[in-house]
């Protein structure tokens, strides 16, 4: 066959199966939602839900055990966008306590409140492939890292969950990274700024979600200075860039400034901070703010200018991580007045510059080793399958050291944030953490190896459409194997409900008091509930 | 704090922005920034208190930030500064550099971890250093005020509006310590750049920035927070750019130079002083270099007018308080306690110049000798600061001047010890290695007498703070009432006639609180009064003290008056405050603040008139205060009298009996209160105000039961140990009496002939009782109490038996009531019922009596009783005061 149109066919086949497992991942969600019990996983969904009410009722939530700021944030909005397109009637406290059965609008909430992770779930599958892509520049390896995760029940079932993981994955380990490594492949500096600026905000965002997502900082800041200790970087257009990179390093100046500005306006509700965390973020402010000044230090010194360009690329991200902080107050405060906005940015905040209160408060496993052990059983084939690939990647001649770094970059991640977990019990649903980065690495690592084995490489191209197809029809079939994951995650499906889910229903104290003022309004005490639940749940029509 | 530190990285931002304009080399880059953002702070803080909006922080964050970024813009169209113009190869001696850095950096660490782990506490810092900048913010412009330690104003205030820069956004007081450590590291830089601007080497150059920063008297000042180490930084900041503009010509360099001159200038009369000896013949030379080389560069006009109208301007604003009351303040200084001389070595207590310093000294007088001197202004320079040295060294003991005064002058001579060192180990022989022996010693000593001091100094050692159980040390603790007043005022006016008064513990009890230190109350505000201790009701005197006050209770005042808070101190500083409420003229008056205070205060050039001030008497109070001279043949001759607080000034001619305070209705005319100054010819041991002090010669022993630690020999009994004070309860200190006698035992003394007995008691509890004193068994007072808000106060004189005297406080009837065990005793029937079913007799006679005895017609004896005291709480006394006299 003629070369180009083989090439054109492959292309062709790999978006088309894209697109298919997109629909395939979309339909097998949509159909165990349909049959998924409202009251199911209510330790997160209720929580979300009576929080992203609050936030629609111009009050913050309640108890904060982890940020998940973006996730509520989401929520609220997708409730009031479903409202005000005469979707869903309830959308904040008010409707829902003038609901004469609050009980009754439970499914809806729900049900409303699953597809946003789904989309979710769908931006995951799309960013990796895009991620993909921008490193290979081929259409069909990022389609093989789209099957790979679609094709992944531990990844998959996130789409049936409101939990911030999925969120603090997408923006910090698969967009802030891909952000990061554009600003390291160009040579323009304005764009190389913007990248960076953009990877920190994306950084921030999941930081603001789940407190793991420094993880990911981490691994963006240490691509910046594994790609230019590699000589892989190109360099900055010298006549366009240096004499303008002054006015570059105003960005943590003006970023830090925001911060501080932030801290000011928050000085109300500085005792929920807490000292620990006013001095950390400060110092951040401050130090993100003077880091460009560093460079003033003379020097001429090849170390001397690497550092300087480094401290510069730390400063950029770090402004961009300060401006996730100072946006989310003014997104804030679009749904909340302002002494509201603050009180809740500072208990988030709190929690996230000093976690130390909150992790103490955590039971740790008592056998960290045991449960590295554990995940690394659990993905037995996984880890052994990207760690394989990337150390062949090395004993490869003409794979690009960039290539190597990054994938080993990722499995090196992956690592670490196993071993951050095992100090935690074992849970599946931390899973997605690390098998993202390997599945990541996994990929860029065949398809490198592929593309390199010169020789086989006749007979190997054809064989690509083959294992797409195949894995597509692989994928067809998952359902039940993202049933049993889902299952085997929170299986509190049955009737009549558990005290625990009577509790997050009716009277958990991280609820917002009005919430609970409008349960206990509504049905009374606890008794009342039960009944009431019991005779609602009595009805299989109501259960879905 | 947020806006502070916001409004900080502004500063530094434009100001090293501009100043990458300006100069080029990184050393001048990092100086001209201090310097830019010194005068920055400056020039705001003059347009502020023009407008009277000094102390508000918006203002100042605009205001700032605008002249910041309008500087950096405007530098931004100047050409910038090229390699071509840079005398020296700045990239020489990077090792050497490097291993300075090294040695230098664990010195810089542990000043910085001691600026970071202490609030300042030096005793300038706490008597005028930073409440002076606080009252300047509080009154909104940099007028002068009122105040007994001249110190807060006839200083040129230049450091204050450094110190403005933070306390302006109510920063913590530990951020203060960045001023000296910033103005340290450019004194390094300074010495180093400045010696290499005179073609010194790079040793050389390094020794002189050694013995600049690691001398014991500079790192004693940039512990404590005083105004040399700027100012040595603005004086080594002059310098630079002078030098720089006799290579260049240009403009800017003139303008840094005297921008930096009128900084430094401005920090203290010390600091102008040597600034006019130094500017003499450096100023002289620099006019004779002004027609040779033409300046190329456009602007320097305009430059070279704004540096001299900020100068001038700076100049005349900040010296128009100071100038005229020159003689006045040295005669102040001059007066104050003596200070140990400079030369003598250091301690924990005390800085010295030490052995390094006087090397450095030498070796900086002994270049002058060098005809080859390296640059002419250098020269100019050392000439000046030796004349400043010698006049400081002979001045000293005179004007109080210490090492760490000194440091501006030590700093500046570095660069001729540089010289000296460069001149000698260029010679052959001995002299080089003596040269060399000599640099090494000064260095050893001073880096060895540093280390000492910050590791062991008194008030901020460095050593606890590696402790595990290290905790900063906390701020005095001041008594509870005043605690309990000022941490809630927002406006406070402290009027002290205080000298080396630690005031600031005072002022940083609340947050956002604004102080002024106007004479007399202000009605807005909480008005602290402060008056020696020593002058409570002190007698008039031919001799010191000059100063005199009373309180004046007035038990019927109709709104509230001066309250007494607390004694602060020991001995001769000890100090009393008292505070007077916002508004106090339309407030209701408490139990403890009836009270007027009058003041005595006279010159020593003339002490036969005083100055009389009143407060705490307002027009609501009805009253008028009557100030008399009572002669000893009764005349009485009318020196003042007052419807409200006021002042006057009276003349008072000796010899008198007493000096009287009668305050009258002024309806009826009754006498309400009363106080009295005695005249005495000469001062005496015995000043009769204290409750713990001796009213006689003949006395024998005084105590207080309830303020005194130590009331031995006495014994008392059944009287609680001492609690408060509850400023939330109105209540001074308190012993309760929790049964229903007091007994006070006096052991024999053979010369015991009378005893004064002063107390001061009411109910708290209950509504109303009676208590009755008894002393030894035989009843002396009675007392019934119908109000339980009132303190019952009573003086009695008592003529004491022989051997054990006993005083009693008892709870006296004050009740009409059944007498139950009479009821008993009369009907035996009764009793043996009640004994029978074991009821208590009390209630088991009441329970008969109600059921069968009153029908049966039995009758009850009607007696007095006490008023029962729930818990047993009876009576509370703030004073039980027992003075034992000899004669009768």
């Amino acid at each position: 066959m003629n070369p180009r149109l083989s090439l054109l066919l492959t292309r062709a086949l790999a978006s088309a199966l894209a697109l298919l497992a997109i629909a395939t991942v979309w339909f097998h969600l949509s159909a165990i939602a349909r049959t998924d019990p409202w009251y199911r996983n209510v330790d997160m969904n209720i929580h979300n839900m009576a929080d992203a009410l609050s936030l629609n009722s111009g009050v913050p939530p309640n108890q904060i055990d982890q940020p998940a700021v973006p996730t509520k944030l989401l929520l609220a909005l997708h409730y009031r966008l479903m409202h005000h397109t005469g979707i869903l009637p309830t959308w904040n406290l008010a409707t829902f306590d003038t609901s004469p059965d609050p009980l009754r609008e439970f499914p809806r909430l729900i049900n409303a409140l699953r597809i946003p992770n789904r989309v979710l779930l769908i931006m995951l599958l799309v960013g990796v492939a895009v991620f993909v892509w921008t490193i290979s520049r081929e259409l069909a390896p990022a389609a093989l890292a789209l099957l790979l995760f679609a094709g992944s029940p531990a990844i998959v079932f996130h789409g049936m969950l409101s939990r911030p993981e999925l969120f603090c994955v997408l923006f910090g380990c698969v967009l802030a990274l891909l952000c990061t490594v554009q600003a390291t492949s160009t040579d323009r500096l304005a764009r190389r700024h913007l990248w960076l600026l953009l990877a920190g905000c994306l950084c921030g965002v999941a930081l603001l979600d789940k407190l793991l997502g420094v993880a990911y900082l981490g691994m963006c800041c240490a691509w910046c200075w594994i790609s230019a200790a590699a000589g892989s970087n190109p360099t900055p257009d010298r006549g366009q860039g240096l004499s303008r990179e002054s006015g570059w390093d105003l960005l943590p100046a003006i970023s830090g400034l925001a911060l501080l500005g932030l801290l000011h306006v928050m000085e109300p509700d500085h005792e929920k901070l807490g000292e620990t965390a006013l001095l950390r973020l400060r110092l951040a402010a401050l130090g993100v703010a003077v880091m460009p000044l560093l460079p003033l230090w003379p020097g001429d010194g090849l170390l001397h200018k690497f550092c300087v360009a480094r401290l510069r690329e730390m400063a950029t991200m770090g402004a961009g991580l300060l401006a996730a902080l100072t946006a989310t107050y003014l997104t804030l405060r679009a749904l909340l007045s302002a002494a509201a906005a603050s009180d809740y940015l500072a208990r988030v905040l709190s929690l996230l510059a000093d976690p130390r209160r909150m992790v103490e408060q955590l039971a740790d496993s008592s056998q960290p080793s045991l449960v590295f052990m554990q995940h690394l059983q659990e993905h037995a084939g996984v880890f052994l399958g990207a760690i394989t690939l990337t150390a062949v990647l090395f004993a490869a001649s003409r794979v690009p050291s960039r290539l190597r770094l990054l994938t080993s970059l990722l499995c090196a991640t992956a690592l670490g944030v196993v071993a951050i977990l095992s100090k935690r019990h074992f849970t599946i649903h931390y899973e997605i953490y690390y098998l993202t980065p390997l599945y990541l690495a996994g990929t860029l690592a065949l398809w490198a190896l592929l593309k390199n084995l010169g020789s086989c490489r006749l007979c190997i191209r054809p064989l690509l459409p083959v294992a797409l197809i195949a894995a597509n029809v692989l994928l067809a079939f998952s359902r039940t194997r993202i049933q049993q994951h889902y299952a085997v995650y929170q299986d509190d499906a049955q009737l009549p409900v558990n005290e625990l889910t009577l509790t997050l229903l009716f009277d958990h104290d991280a609820k917002p008091h009005a919430y609970l003022d409008i349960m206990a309004a509504h049905y009374g005490d606890r008794a009342g509930f039960r009944r009431a639940i019991d005779a609602f749940l009595a009805d299989p029509a109501n259960r879905y | 704090m947020d806006a502070y530190l916001a409004h900080t990285l502004i500063l530094l931002w434009a100001a090293i922005g501009a100043s990458r304009r300006l100069v080029i080399a990184i050393t001048d880059r990092i100086i001209a920034a201090m310097i830019l953002a010194w005068a920055n702070l400056v020039v705001t803080g003059l347009l502020l208190s023009a407008v009277g909006r000094l102390g508000d922080p918006t203002w100042f964050f605009v205001i700032s930030s605008v002249l910041a970024i309008a500087v950096w813009v405007w530098a931004g169209r100047l050409p910038p500064e090229t390699l071509a113009l840079l005398p020296t190869a700045v990239s020489s001696g990077h090792r050497a550099v490097g291993v300075f850095l090294l040695l230098m950096l664990p010195y810089a660490a542990a000043i910085a971890t001691i600026a970071w782990t202490y609030a300042p506490n030096s005793h300038d810092a706490q008597v005028w250093q930073i409440p002076r900048t606080l009252y300047y913010l509080g009154q909104q412009s940099l007028a002068a005020f009122p105040a007994a330690d001249l110190r807060q104003t006839l200083q040129p205030f230049g450091t204050c509006l450094l110190y403005a820069f933070s306390l302006t956004y109510g920063a913590p007081l530990a951020c203060l310590n960045l001023i000296p450590f910033a103005a340290w590291v450019a004194c390094g830089l300074g010495i180093y750049r400045l010696c290499r601007l005179s073609n010194l080497g790079v040793f050389a150059s390094l020794v002189a920035s050694w013995l600049a920063l690691i001398n014991p008297p500079m790192v004693g000042a940039v512990l404590s927070l005083t105004d040399s180490v700027p100012a040595a930084a603005g004086l080594t900041g002059a310098f630079i750019f002078a030098q720089r503009w006799l290579q260049t010509r240009q403009a800017r360099h003139a303008t840094l130079t005297l921008v930096a001159v009128s900084l430094a200038a401005s920090t203290s009369l010390f600091t102008l002083m040597g600034c006019l000896l130094i500017a003499l013949p450096c100023g002289l030379f620099l006019l004779r270099q002004l027609p040779g080389k033409p300046a190329t560069r456009h602007n320097r006009s305009a430059m070279v007018l704004i540096g001299l109208v900020l100068t001038a301007t700076y100049a005349v604003v900040n010296l128009q308080g100071s100038l005229p009351g020159l003689l006045r303040y040295v005669g102040f200084i001059t007066a104050l306690p003596s200070l140990p001389s400079p030369l003598l070595p250091s301690n924990r207590e005390h800085m010295g110049l030490g052995l390094a310093s006087v090397i450095l000294l030498a070796g900086a007088l002994w270049s002058m000798r060098f005809t080859r001197i390296q640059t002419l202004l250098a020269g100019m320079g050392i000439l000046g600061v030796a004349v400043w040295f010698l006049a400081a060294l002979g001045s000293a003991a005179w004007l109080g001047i210490r090492a760490v005064d000194m440091v501006p002058i030590l700093v500046l001579l570095a660069p001729g010890f540089a010289t000296a060192l460069t001149a000698l180990s260029t010679q052959p022989g001995t002299r080089r290695y003596f040269a060399l022996a000599g640099a090494f010693l000064a260095c050893g000593l001073a880096a060895w007498s540093s280390s000492i001091h910050l590791l062991r100094n008194n008030h901020r050692p460095l050593l606890p703070r590696f402790e595990a159980a290290f905790q900063p040390t906390a701020p005095p603790v001041l008594p509870l009432l005043i605690n309990h007043h000022l941490s809630r005022a927002t406006r406070i006016n402290i009027d002290s006639d205080g000298v080396n008064e630690a005031i600031l513990p005072f002022m940083t009890l609340g947050r956002h609180q604004h102080f002024t230190a106007h004479l007399g109350i202000v009605p807005d505000s909480f008005t602290l009064l402060s008056r020696a201790n020593a002058s409570r009701n002190a007698a008039w005197h031919t001799s010191p003290p000059l100063t005199a006050y009373s309180l004046i209770p007035i038990p019927a005042k109709r709104t509230a008056g001066v309250e007494f808070l607390a004694t602060v101190g020991e001995g001769p500083d000890a100090r009393d405050y008292f505070g007077v409420v916002p508004n106090a003229g339309h407030t209701l008056p408490i139990n403890s603040n009836r009270n007027i205070l009058v003041s005595l205060h006279r010159e020593s050039s003339v002490p036969d008139r005083a100055r009389l001030i009143v407060a705490g008497l307002n027009p609501k109070d009805q009253a008028y205060l009557a100030v008399n001279l009572e002669q000893h043949d009764g005349h009485v001759v009318s020196l003042a009298g007052f419807n409200q607080d006021g002042e006057t000034t009276v003349k008072i001619e000796s010899p008198f009996r007493q000096l009287a305070f009668r305050v009258h209705e002024r309806e009826s005319g009754a006498e309400i209160g009363a106080t009295a100054l005695p005249h005495l010819p000469v001062a005496t041991e015995i000043t009769p105000a204290d409750p713990l002090r001796p009213t006689g010669v003949d006395s024998i022993f005084v105590t207080d039961l309830v303020i005194s630690h130590d009331i031995t020999p006495l014994s008392v009994e059944t009287l609680l140990p001492v609690e408060g004070p509850f400023p939330q309860w109105d209540l001074p200190l308190i012993r309760w009496a929790r049964q229903p006698s007091v007994r006070i035992t006096i052991p024999p003394h053979e010369q015991f002939n009378r005893l004064q007995m002063s107390y001061s008691v009411r109910v708290h509890v209950r509504e109303k009782a009676a208590l009755d004193v008894f002393f030894n068994n035989r009843l002396v007072q009675s007392h019934r109490i119908e109000n339980n808000s009132l303190w019952i106060d009573q003086t009695l004189d008592l003529k004491p038996q022989p051997g054990v005297n006993v005083l009693e406080f008892r709870d006296a009837p004050i009740n009409d009531g059944p007498d139950w065990l009479h009821y008993l005793e009369s009907h035996p029937d009764v009793l043996e019922h009640v004994s029978a079913n074991r009821l208590s007799p009390e209630q088991g006679a009441r329970d008969h009596y109600e059921t069968h005895g009153l029908h049966e017609g039995r009758t009850i004896q009607i007696i007095a009783k006490p008023e029962p005291a729930p818990d047993g709480y009876y009576f509370m006394f703030r004073s039980i005061r027992l003075e034992g006299f000899s004669s009768p």
